[in-house]
């Protein structure tokens, strides 16, 4: 087969490499998240529930990895177009990071606000406690 | 014996709690008239890091407390019923550190706490005509609010955005559990109202500001109410106080206090 016919062949080929090269891009970028998860969760750099989120985002490309037309087969089961299909499905996930996002950061802001209120009464605690005490304790407390 | 009636007869402990955000031109004549017309209470100010000499202008005969950074109302007045909890007061007072609230008229709060059949009274300039005047962007807002409240609780709470308060213990305890951060004074009224506590308004008079400068311009104002009102809307749907809470008592919430005492203990290793 001279160099000519090796061409020919390969371009005639070129779905079947391009299908693969699609499969190996999407299964490089999912499996690098679940790495990077992993890698994380066994340094300790972030917690499992933030690691989930990670999981979460892998995932899905590891599933087109295995089933490429997914989408499309998606797309023509709900009768709309693949790439209104594509918008939606990112928004819908971006959607879905962002509340996580959201919840975690309200839930962090009640808890650094608790903190803050109690830094600021055990201040005044040991203000209190560290000022010479009046003979006279009659009366309120604090009068 | 309710324990609104037991407190009564015993001389409840009073804590008036005044948050207070650069305040430095009010605090202490708004400290020293409180310490003046109601002498047997203690004064708490929450400084709430002001960026004035707020702190350095709080006389010596009341509490301070210092807020590492900026809480909001909310986040301020939530730190002052937590310290009344975990020292045992049976009664507080909100009352503002700007000067608006006379401290002449913080027995009138009490007195009507008292009686004994309510856990808030709301101190309402609108009650009765006490020639206290507001913009018509102001009245505007207040009348929206007030009558959407009046859909929601099917009561008609004359001044919602009064800040002017007087609380009985289990408010206090409810209050140290959870408080609202954005929109404090009307919220508290529709989620104590679901929660099942007794709410009451009596008249007081009240002041224009002594110092320092409205934070609520006609623009903020406007998109106050409209925040508000979702805010409210969304009230309807969660329950940080739910009936079983109602008996919360001050070993439960001293033991949360003890909670965070001891988380911050550990965090210093």
């Amino acid at each position: 087969m001279n160099m000519f016919d090796s061409f020919v062949t390969l371009a005639a080929d070129a779905p079947r490499y391009q299908g693969l090269a699609r499969t190996a891009i999407l299964a490089l970028y999912g499996g690098m998240l679940l790495i990077l998860a992993v890698r994380s969760l066994r340094a300790q750099r972030l917690k499992e529930r933030y690691v989930l989120l990670l999981v979460f985002m892998g995932l899905p490309f590891l599933a087109l990895a295995v089933w490429p037309d997914a989408l499309g087969w998606a797309a023509q089961m709900l009768d709309m177009t693949y790439h209104t299909l594509m918008v939606l499905c990112l928004t819908g996930f971006l959607i879905l990071v962002i509340f996580e996002l959201l919840s975690i950061v309200s839930v962090q802001e009640r808890r650094i606000a608790s903190l803050a209120q109690m830094v600021a009464i055990l201040m005044e605690q040991r203000e209190r406690s560290d000022r010479p005490q009046p003979h006279d304790t009659s009366g309120s407390e604090h009068a | 014996m309710t324990q609104s009636a037991a407190v009564t007869s015993a001389a409840p402990r009073c804590l008036i709690i005044v948050p207070a955000y650069n305040e430095e031109g009010s605090i202490a004549d708004v400290v020293r008239d409180l310490r003046r017309c109601v002498p047997r209470a203690d004064v708490l100010v929450v400084d709430d890091a002001s960026t004035d000499r707020t702190a350095q202008c709080v006389p010596d005969d009341a509490v301070l407390l210092r807020l590492p950074f900026n809480l909001g109302i909310g986040g301020a007045m939530q730190t002052g019923y937590r310290y009344a909890v975990m020292h045992g007061y049976d009664v507080a007072v909100q009352v503002d550190g700007d000067g608006q609230h006379p401290a002449d008229q913080v027995p009138l709060l009490l007195e009507r706490l008292a009686r004994g059949d309510v856990d808030l009274v709301i101190g309402s300039r609108f009650l009765k005509e006490t020639g206290f005047r507001q913009t018509a962007a102001r009245v505007a807002g207040s009348r929206i609010l007030r009558a959407l409240l009046r859909v929601l609780t099917g009561r008609t709470i004359t001044d919602c955005t009064s800040g002017f308060r007087a609380v009985n213990a289990k408010v206090i305890a409810a209050f140290a559990h959870w408080y609202p951060e954005d929109y404090p004074e009307p919220e508290v009224v529709l989620l104590l109202h679901r929660a099942g506590f007794r709410i009451a308004e009596t008249p007081v008079t009240m002041k224009p500001r002594q110092a320092g400068r409205t934070s609520i311009s006609l623009g903020k104002g406007l998109f106050y109410v409209i925040k508000v009102s979702v805010a409210l809307l969304l009230d309807m749907m969660r329950q940080p106080w739910p009936m079983h809470q109602r008996n919360i008592s001050h070993s439960n919430v001293t033991e949360r206090q003890d909670e965070h005492v001891r988380f911050v203990r550990d965090t210093r290793g």
